[in-house]
């Protein structure tokens, strides 16, 4: 947490409002759930989306806040009610405040949650070990999650970072990873079903294994590269926006692999295509678009190796999970099963 | 052999001590067989003991009719998702703002596996004489699924808020279906 000298360096968080924002006054309440992931020097206090009342609205409390002296009483007040806008960052900030948990199902209540967090925040420190430490990495709601889901099938012209930038969480990538896991591994298993004789055929286990290798594997390492790469050229960029673009980027995947079940080699082939082409493009663009002032160069070498990646994860997963029947069609065709996984690929 | 005090377990005989646990496993299950609303209530002092025999039940059958290389992973895997799976849903729901006991949770999730493993049984037990068209399973497992994620849809919903209910469902729906699954493919 290197206050906001950074912040002018960092491309990927680049909003107009950037330059209206007021000075770093929040940063030295930042929040501990953030403090796990060190590179974190964005200046947290602008952001655009969801949040009703934006950086304008309280700039002018804030200066007051910091050359009066006399209104000890609004300052009070102040905080708490721009304080609603602030606490986007998560931390010991629960959006939804413990009050409400006890107060049972007011529906009515959770329309003005916005507000109440302000107060409702608890100020107690968590230690790592304890759950409640980690929730601003699940401070989303269901509207949240499902905007941010469509948004990643969507690879026109739109920063993710910027929509995740004041709250990337965890949910959604974990889920959509273990979800993708499981439909992978069942589709895998469908397809050799269709393609085998229908009384002998077994499952097999070990695709579960395989697939939760390949997809947590792929989804871990890579953005775990990826975050060493940019810090050592000196971007501010988290970790976490890192694992959550990279969790959100395979959503596709899962109605792809789930299309997939259709045992027919081209119409495969054309839906991992899709979603490959479709991920693929969300996954550069938004990584590149920050990186194409200041550096082209590496940028495009950055963003070649990861559409490289991403197209090897396809490929593996056409190769490998769905390959299906290729074997009763070499012999019906004539082409020598032995010269092997080559001739898969190139099959129709 | 003495009467047993009623104040006094240290003296008691053994096989009342079992009894006793045996019975509340009993009465646990049985909630979660007619899940009226009571089932929370049911539930609310936790133990372990019920999911472990359901998962132990489960995985045996599994791994038995699994593929001979594959046995032992079969079985890993069953008892893996289970307690992992279940635990991990537990922490999604804490995570989100929930409040609710961890152990009492994973009970709830635990016991709520029984249908599935009703089905388990029945679909081993018959497919010993002749084994069962998948089209015959789907239907049993489905209806099973739907058992065990409406036994335990009231407990975890009710404990989180109401914006984020679907995410906190969402998982144990995801976590029935993966068992699920795995009864159907054995």
């Amino acid at each position: 947490m290197s206050g906001g000298r950074q912040d002018e360096s960092n491309p990927f968080y680049s909003d107009l409002s950037f330059t209206n924002s007021p000075p770093q006054q929040n940063n030295n309440n930042s929040n501990q759930a953030q403090a796990i992931f060190t590179n974190t020097n964005i200046n947290y206090n602008d952001f655009t989306n969801s949040q009703p009342n934006p950086g304008v609205s309280y700039q002018p409390n804030l200066q007051f806040q910091e050359f009066s002296h006399t209104a000890v009483d609004i300052n009070q007040n102040v905080p708490l009610v721009g304080g609603s806008g602030d606490n986007k960052i998560g931390g010991g900030n629960s959006k939804v405040p413990e009050s409400d948990f006890y107060s049972g199902d007011n529906s009515g209540n959770s329309s003005n949650n916005n507000q109440n967090n302000a107060e409702g925040v608890d100020t107690k420190k968590y230690s790592f070990y304890q759950i409640p430490y980690y929730r601003g990495l699940f401070n989303v709601d269901t509207k949240e999650v499902g905007f941010r889901l469509i948004r990643s099938m969507l690879p026109i012209k739109f920063s993710f970072f910027n929509l995740i930038k004041e709250n990337p969480d965890l949910y959604g990538p974990f889920w959509v990873l273990t979800t993708l896991v499981f439909v992978i591994a069942v589709s895998a298993n469908l397809n050799e079903y269709f393609s085998s004789d229908h009384s002998k055929w077994q499952v097999d286990m070990q695709k579960i294994v395989y697939s939760a290798i390949a997809i947590y594997g792929y989804s871990f390492i890579v953005p775990l590269i990826l975050w060493g790469v940019f810090k050592w050229m000196k971007l501010g960029l988290r970790l976490l926006d890192m694992l959550c673009i990279y969790g959100y980027t395979l959503f596709i995947y899962i109605p792809a692999s789930i299309l997939c079940v259709v045992p027919l080699q081209l119409v495969q082939w054309i839906i991992v295509g899709i979603a490959a082409l479709v991920s693929g493009a969300f996954l550069v663009t938004n990584i590149f678009t920050p990186l194409k002032e200041d550096f082209t160069k590496r940028g495009i070498i950055i963003c070649a190796v990861i559409g490289a990646l991403h197209l090897g994860l396809a490929l593996l997963l056409k190769l490998y999970f769905f390959a299906n029947n290729t074997e009763n069609f070499d012999f019906s065709i004539g082409i020598n099963p032995a010269s092997s996984s080559s001739v898969h690929s190139s099959q129709k | 052999m003495n009467p047993p005090s009623s104040l006094n377990t240290l003296d008691e005989p053994v096989y009342q001590t079992i009894l006793r646990d045996i019975k509340t496993v009993g009465f646990k299950l049985y909630h979660v067989i007619l899940p009226r609303g009571k089932a929370v209530a049911a539930l609310r002092d936790w133990d372990l003991w019920g999911p472990l025999i359901l998962c132990l039940v489960m995985a045996i059958m599994l791994s038995t009719s699994a593929q001979d290389k594959q046995k032992a992973l079969a079985f890993a895997i069953v008892f893996v998702v289970i307690w992992c799976g279940s635990a991990i849903v537990t922490v999604n729901a804490q995570l989100l703002g929930g409040n609710l006991s961890f152990f009492q949770c994973v009970c709830v999730l635990g016991y709520c596996v029984f249908p599935l493993t009703i089905a388990t049984i029945v679909i081993f037990a018959v497919g010993t004489i002749k084994p069962l068209h998948i089209l015959i399973k789907l239907p049993i497992v489905a209806g099973c699924w739907f058992w065990s994620s409406f036994a335990s849809y009231g407990f975890l919903a009710s404990s989180v808020p109401d914006k984020r209910r679907i995410l906190a469902v969402y998982p144990v729906l995801l976590f029935y279906l993966v068992i699920a699954w795995l009864v159907v493919v054995q």
